[in-house]
């Protein structure tokens, strides 16, 4: 096929022409998707200002108010009210930001560990592989949810611990993605150029190894934010989560399960979040997969 | 060599005035652009040319292993025997495939799988196109193992790949292209370079080859020494048209074209010493954005005022010798 | 134009280039000295043992002068790229020397070290795996001078541009991307980066092999052209013997780790006397359908370098084979001046 497409002339290609074919590759963006974290996104900076009531304040006259659009419900609770008066929906946008800052917190700390792991392993190769990789066996081989609850009843309930132990429980795929992908471009003939003109083992790293991991990088991190969230809101709905009285997705859930048969919304409404913000994390990161990198259809 | 008898036969090989475009995102390719060649019966033909010239285009459409879509084979006949291909049902085209037209790819590490032995490899070439009874299959695959010199065959039909030579498994490669015997066998080039001595190892089986079925024999190649070694006729191809044809011996004497010409100054020469190669200025052209009139004019160092305007047609040079350039006019 | 280059008389080449008949010698630049490397085959994952030995290279021994070429062909597996990275500091030789300069560079302080790093450069096959895609060819020719010499920016640009214009390309193309030129620019590009920092020594793994056949004259005589200017020697490592004979002043044949021959360029083509040599001449795709050649194909395979032969490592594959030579290890014997082969026969 490479007869059909001819050869690249190294011409400089005009910036029109250069935008109009960057348009031609996005144009099949998840549309849809894209909206839904972006609302997530808006949620979870400006709750402050967004949300019609305080999230931690019920009104006790107004108790289990059903959702605008049914029989007896209000227009000042849209998506009805829980079993101490408050705002379902100002709970919902609250608990965007905890999964917003969990989920930044996470992915910062467990992508920094889990890259400079798998650069290290992948690099450097010898011992330092071997221990780095045996590491993330154990790690994997240990169910998370376990140690997040052992953890938690050691360590005490925080919002820095909770980040800590998500860290943990995603830094090891990040570490083995990225080690495979230095393996690789560790092999490229411009990483030995690097060495014969000089370059120090760090320069090669962020110069040379590290723009090579990027698109991989985004890729894992797309799809390890529907991981965290998951993750996040399963401790939550457990107790072990963010400590009450802030309102998280996952500990409004299990607020709301007694009460299914009363107030179904005070659990369905979080849970629709939940899954609408996962859902359309793992669309949006299948497409950027696809664009950024065909290769890594396997990941997962 | 072509000699007296077999210049007379019927060909083995026909192709009149293949095209086969591409649709692309840069509007249409064409790939191979009104190509005809014959080939006789224990001739060589050596279809020369760089990467996107199309010869690689025009093996796969005489295979007719064209991805459609984005390729087309929009006109043209390709005459196996008098039978034109294009005119088969997908069904038909794959009986042809393999049993009158192989094709043999020179790397053989990547072509024997691993996980079958040997035995198995061929049998199930042979079964897949011939309905024999399937004692016979292996008597047969014996009988193929042997034609390519592989001592022991018996003992070695259990082997696995891995247990062979390279020399050995080329030649487990081409038993297995010539195990329905074939009467035109296609020999791909690789693009990673081989030894030299592997090399010359698969070039000495292929003769083989020709020799033991009466094959007409096309060497898909950039390399002019394998043309001055191993063929009878050459066609230079330059982006989808063949620009120049005739015998081995037309195109080494007197190349008429002048990218036959160019190419054949600008490489080093193993008996002599060169004191400086001719460097043909530029690069081939993309085929999606070709200049009007001969491609080769913007490279040609006798591009006259006509060549970029119009394509020139095909000039007979000598009786075999035809070559499409305006200076012969 | 040169019609055919055929018409050019062999001869023409002045006799006064060619080496060993010189009578002012070029001076060497760079000697190796019975160079070795054997990797090590180990057995066990965290308690690993050496169970033997792979003797990728096996006591090299050759010269490389100021401006002139050395070529090194063999096949596969010869141990010639091995040697470029003993060369290129990608490797540590298992023992022998590297003499720069009349200078053991194993010996020498880091700031000699150094200083020999900046002067070898390389310029690899495979034009799409050499060039690092995500940074833009200015900065990727300005790479080596930015972290070896203190320069202002102004004139790194400058000299980038000269770069640019002496490899044939132009000073707008600095701005563009690697993946935006064609296989023969970018072994352009390649190149104008191994010249950046003046080098003494360029090692030339196959660098044209990956080209198609119309840019493989380009390049090469660029080579030869800068080596003019800038008076560089050349490593040059090929399989294509008729490229060597174009590109090289001398030839080293390896075989199984082991320079088997060693002669100035035309005295190994004209007369080539190990028989290894010969086979691959023989086996060497000629320039014209009307030459004939001797008919040599070897049989067998490249043994192991894991467990080479004894005697004469070619002898199992030899068709003047003897019976000393399974047991003796044939000397270097230089049978016409400057022209060393390592056979029995002589």
């Amino acid at each position: 096929m490479a007869e059909a497409t001819g050869r690249l002339t190294a011409a400089p290609i005009p910036v029109p022409v250069r935008i109009a074919r960057r348009a031609w590759r996005l144009r099949r963006l998840p549309l849809i998707p894209i909206f839904v974290l972006i609302i997530f996104v808006i949620s979870g900076l400006g709750a402050n200002w967004i949300a019609p009531h305080n999230p931690e304040r019920g009104d006790i006259r107004a108790r289990n108010v059903p959702p605008a659009w049914m029989e007896g419900g209000s227009t000042k609770y849209l998506l009805g009210s829980d079993h101490l008066g408050r705002d379902v929906l100002s709970r919902v946008i609250f608990g965007a930001r905890i999964s917003l800052a969990v989920v930044v917190v996470t992915l910062a700390l467990g992508g920094i560990v889990g890259v400079s792991a798998g650069l290290v392993a992948g690099f450097y190769g010898g011992w330092r592989d071997e221990v780095i990789m045996r590491i993330v066996d154990i790690k994997l081989a240990i169910p998370t949810i376990l140690l997040a609850l052992v953890l938690i009843l050691a360590l005490g309930q925080s919002f820095l611990i909770i980040v800590v132990i998500l860290a943990i429980a995603v830094w090891p795929r990040f570490a083995r993605n990225i080690r495979g992908e230095v393996l690789q471009l560790k092999t490229m003939d411009y990483v030995a150029l690097a060495k014969v003109a000089g370059a120090s083992t760090p320069r090669i790293l962020i110069m040379h190894i590290l723009p090579g991991v990027v698109n991989t990088l985004i890729i894992l991190a797309t799809l390890e934010v529907g991981i965290v969230i998951l993750l996040e809101s399963t401790l939550s709905f457990l107790g072990a989560g963010v400590p009450p009285p802030t309102p998280a997705w996952g500990s409004m859930v299990a607020d709301g399960r007694d009460r299914l048969a009363v107030a179904w919304w005070i659990s369905t409404m979080p849970g629709l979040a939940i899954m609408a913000v996962v859902l359309s994390m793992n669309l949006f990161g299948d497409w950027l997969r696809d664009k950024l990198d065909p290769r890594l259809r396997q990941l997962e | 060599m072509i000699n007296g008898t077999q210049a007379t036969d019927q060909p083995i090989l026909e192709v009149k005035d293949l095209r086969t475009y591409f649709q692309t995102r840069w509007g249409t390719v064409k790939a191979v652009d009104g190509v005809s060649f014959d080939l006789h019966r224990g001739e060589t033909l050596g279809l020369v040319g760089e990467s996107g010239s199309g010869k690689s285009v025009t093996m796969l459409s005489l295979m007719q292993l064209i991805p459609i879509p984005p390729g087309r084979i929009v006109s043209g006949e390709i005459l196996l025997d008098g039978e034109n291909l294009l005119e088969l049902t997908e069904d038909q085209m794959s009986k042809v495939r393999g049993s009158q037209i192989a094709l043999i790819i020179q790397d053989p590490m990547t072509s024997l799988n691993p996980v079958f032995s040997i035995g198995n490899q061929v049998m199930e070439a042979i079964k897949i196109h011939q309905d024999i009874p399937r004692k016979s299959v292996w008597e047969k695959a014996l009988d193929v193992l042997r034609k390519v010199n592989i001592p022991a065959a018996e003992t070695r039909m259990r082997d696995y790949p891995h247990q062979m030579s390279g020399g050995m498994r080329q030649r487990v490669v081409g038993a297995i292209s010539i195990s329905c015997q074939p009467s035109v066998l296609i020999a791909d080039e690789p693009t990673t370079s081989l030894d030299v001595t592997i090399q010359a190892q698969y070039l000495k089986l292929l003769k083989e080859l020709q020799r033991e079925s009466n094959l007409g024999l096309i060497f898909i190649t950039h390399d002019f020494g394998i043309v001055a070694k191993m063929c009878d006729k050459v066609a230079v191809m330059y982006a989808g048209k063949i620009v120049e044809q005739g015998t081995v011996r037309d195109i080494f004497n007197h190349p008429s074209h002048p990218y036959t010409e160019a190419l054949l100054a600008s490489v080093p020469k193993l008996e002599e010493d060169v004191d400086r190669l001719y460097s043909i200025e530029g690069q081939p052209p993309a085929l999606h954005d070709l200049p009007p009139g001969c491609p080769f004019a913007p490279r040609c160092p006798y591009v006259m005022e006509q060549c970029r305007e119009e394509y020139p047609p095909v000039f007979q040079v000598d009786e075999a010798h035809s070559a499409a350039c305006w200076r012969l006019a | 134009m040169t019609t055919s280059a055929g018409q050019t008389p062999p001869s023409s080449s002045p006799s006064s280039e060619r080496p060993g008949q010189n009578g002012s010698e070029p001076t060497v630049l760079l000697e190796a000295r019975d160079l070795k490397k054997w990797f090590p085959v180990t057995k066990g994952v965290l308690i690993s043992r050496t169970t033997g030995w792979i003797k990728a290279v096996d006591g090299l021994s050759f010269q490389i002068r100021t401006g002139e070429t050395l070529g090194i062909v063999g096949e596969s597996g010869c141990g010639k790229s091995t040697t470029a990275k003993m060369l290129l500091m990608l490797e540590e030789p298992t023992e022998g020397s590297i003499l720069y300069q009349g200078q053991d560079i194993h010996l020498s302080g880091p700031e000699q070290r150094r200083e020999y790093r900046k002067s070898v450069q390389a310029v690899f096959q495979d034009p799409w795996s050499s060039l690092n895609p995500r940074m833009r060819v200015k900065d990727l020719i300005a790479e080596p001078m930015v972290i070896n010499w203190s320069l202002p920016r102004q004139e790194i640009r400058e000299r980038v541009e000269k770069l640019l214009s002496d490899v044939g390309l132009m000073a707008y193309h600095g701005n563009l991307y690697p993946h935006e030129f064609s296989g023969g620019q970018r072994q352009r590009l390649a190149i104008a980066r191994a010249l950046s920092l003046n080098p003494k020594l360029i090692v030339l793994d196959e660098p044209v092999s990956a080209l198609d056949v119309s840019i493989r004259a380009q390049i090469m005589n660029l080579l030869k052209d800068l080596q003019q200017e800038y008076n560089v020697s050349y490593l040059l490592i090929a399989h294509h013997l008729a490229t060597v004979r174009y590109m090289c002043d001398w030839v080293a044949v390896m075989y199984l780790g082991q320079i088997v021959e060693y002669a100035p360029v035309r005295e190994l083509y004209e007369n080539p006397s190990h028989p290894y040599t010969k086979a691959l001449m023989s086996a060497a795709l000629p320039s014209h359908p009307d030459i004939e050649q001797e008919e040599m194909i070897l049989t067998g395979e490249v043994p192991s370098p894991l467990n080479p032969p004894a005697g004469c490592r070619f002898h199992p594959r030899c068709p003047f084979v003897m019976d000393r030579c399974s047991v003796d290890i044939p000397v270097v014997t230089e049978i016409s001046p400057g022209h060393h082969v390592s056979c029995h026969l002589y």
